[in-house]
């Protein structure tokens, strides 16, 4: 699948909540002749290679060392090829067949575990996150002053953004686990 | 009612990908091999995703449902076995139990003898 021909880097956001949204655009990717070799949250390199309809599916999962060729080797036997991983995102393809499009999930359960393990993997860190604002927020306010006020501040308003976003990921990701229960509904 | 069967009754109803999953392992298996089952005894019907599978036996390891029991040698590949716990055993008895139940009360109240209707 791989060809030698060129390679090709390409920046996109995409977020935890829109993941199918990537896994399309690394399909039709595939469809121009441009093969994922390697991820890295927003920076993706390509490989060019023969065109081919290859379908892409991510996904999530915090694995102990001692399960990860257990993991792996699952998939392996499924027919799926592990292009690689970012942050718990395990990345996968296949080549698309005649029919249905071939999935890493059989039910929606398993798709709904998925977002619910990224979830509370958030969840986990928010107090964590908190308690640096916190600890950041007390020292300003204890008077720091000159340079090192500066830096605490602009660190609390760093911190303070990314709290924001956090809290909208969980949100989004919340929404859509309701989404696909919804949509599991007769 | 045994205290093992009233511990069973917690885990119902399962989904149908988790009673497969767990009738599969009633003898030792490892993880293809029960994709594989499942797809055999359901006629092609139920195909079974590796990440279903995965978080799935994940899952029943936590609830004590299946355990380890070993390693085997196939297509070239070291490959974990897993089987049934006698909960989880237990566990199947009691859904199968229930399915049957079901089944048994429709027939009586769509009137029907025998079987379902073909489909």
């Amino acid at each position: 699948m791989n060809g030698d021909r060129s390679t090709r880097v390409a920046w996109r956001l995409f977020w935890a909540w829109n993941d199918e949204k990537e896994e399309r655009w690394l399909r039709e990717m595939a469809k121009q002749g441009w093969h994922l070799s390697r991820a890295a949250l927003v920076r993706f390199v390509f490989d060019q290679g023969e065109p081919a309809d290859v379908v892409y599916k991510l996904d999530y999962n915090i694995l102990a060392k001692r399960d990860r060729d257990e993991y792996l080797g699952l998939f392996r036997a499924a027919g799926w090829e592990h292009v690689g991983e970012v942050a718990n995102w395990h990345y996968f393809r296949t080549l698309a067949t005649t029919g249905a499009d071939p999935e890493i999930f059989s039910d929606v359960e398993s798709r709904i575990a998925k977002y619910k393990r990224l979830l509370y993997l958030l969840l986990a860190l928010l107090p964590i996150s908190l308690v640096s604002l916190q600890s950041l927020l007390d020292r300003r306010l204890a008077g720091a002053g000159g340079a090192m006020g500066a830096i605490l501040a602009g660190g609390a308003v760093a911190y303070t953004l990314l709290l924001v976003l956090w809290s909208v990921a969980l949100i989004r990701i919340a929404m859509h686990i309701r989404k696909l229960r919804r949509r599991s509904e007769p | 009612m045994s205290t093992l069967e009233r511990k069973a009754e917690r885990f119902l109803p399962l989904t149908e990908t988790t009673f497969c999953i767990l009738a599969a392992l009633a003898t030792p298996r490892h993880g293809y091999a029960v994709m594989q089952r499942v797809e055999e005894a359901s006629r092609g019907r139920i195909r079974l995703g590796p990440g279903t599978l995965y978080g799935a036996l994940t899952t029943l390891l936590r609830q004590d449902l299946i355990v380890r029991t070993g390693e085997t040698e196939d297509g070239g590949e070291r490959r974990k076995l897993y089987v049934l716990t006698e909960l989880g055993r237990a566990v199947v008895d009691a859904e199968g139990h229930r399915l049957v139940e079901v089944v048994n009360v429709s027939r009586e109240l769509l009137g029907i003898e025998g079987g379902l209707r073909e489909r």
